[in-house]
């Protein structure tokens, strides 16, 4: 087993977040079919969400997406598989 | 567009790559490597082999096809398992599962489910790595995936020196990772 040891991009994410305030946010994680919508308070209570779920992966790294329709923030999480 | 492709890894991405190569005809000559038979255990085989071909070196299969698709490309097969560098005259594509090893690829990519990561950035030693694919093979992503890193490879692209992943449940594209001008990583874009 690989412990997680990175979240790829999670960088521009928090340079992004103050941007995401009043808006609803949801994370997923496609390839395990989770879903759940989580509070924004604050970017180190959404860091921990993301490493929660990331950690359910084997895999060392895992890259994130997110893209808004205007009002939900979509954020998605994949595991970078094989070292590419 | 790349001169002299060398193809590390004949599973489901070198396979369907080398298979656009030949077909695009922009290469003249294509080296592929790999160890490895089709399965002989499974009724499915990987994307592109079938059951019939079970108990045959992948390299074989693809070599044939090619040769099928474009009687006049060059093949060249080396039935071995890289696992450090190769010459350098080739332009290489490392398509392996497990690319703990640093064999000097120019570009390394992953296809596991709707998500393709291609990565032309310069090799960072990295420890052992998770590579089992977790999700399962679907046709028409690795159709779209392999005329992605045909179009990365004919616009060169990889030229950029990034890492990025091609969701292949839409059109759009992140970039991970970016190398700057003195080799180190900077920010992450999205694209559409």
């Amino acid at each position: 087993m690989v412990a997680l040891q990175e979240v790829l991009n999670i960088d521009k994410l928090e340079n992004d977040f103050d941007s995401f305030k009043n808006k609803r946010f949801k994370i997923e994680v496609p390839a395990l079919h989770i879903e759940r919508q989580v509070e924004l308070t604050n970017f180190d209570k959404l860091r921990k969400d993301i490493f929660e779920l990331s950690k359910q992966f084997p895999h060392r790294r895992v890259a994130l997406t997110y893209k808004t329709n205007g009002e939900m923030i979509l954020l998605e999480i994949h595991p970078v598989t094989g070292a590419a | 567009m790349i001169n002299k492709p060398a193809i590390i890894g004949c599973g489901t991405v070198g396979a369907a790559l080398s298979f656009k190569l030949a077909e695009s005809k922009t290469v003249s000559d294509l080296k592929i490597y790999d160890f490895d038979c089709v399965s002989e255990f499974s009724n499915k085989p990987s994307y592109p082999f079938l059951a019939e071909e079970s108990g045959i070196h992948k390299i074989e299969i693809v070599k044939f096809n090619c040769r099928f698709i474009n009687p006049s490309i060059r093949i060249l097969t080396y039935r071995e398992k890289v696992t450090k560098p190769i010459e350098s005259q080739s332009f290489v594509i490392d398509c392996r599962d497990c690319k703990s090893s640093n064999i000097n690829s120019n570009i390394r990519i992953s296809l596991d489910g709707h998500m393709l990561y291609i990565d032309s950035m310069s090799y960072e030693k990295s420890e052992f790595d998770y590579h089992r694919y977790i999700s399962p093979r679907n046709p028409q992503y690795i159709e779209r995936a392999t005329n992605i890193i045909m179009n990365y490879l004919l616009d060169d692209i990889y030229m950029k020196k990034d890492f990025r992943f091609y969701d292949l449940r839409s059109d759009e594209f992140h970039i991970l990772k970016q190398e700057d001008f003195y080799g180190g990583t900077a920010r992450s874009v999205k694209h559409r």
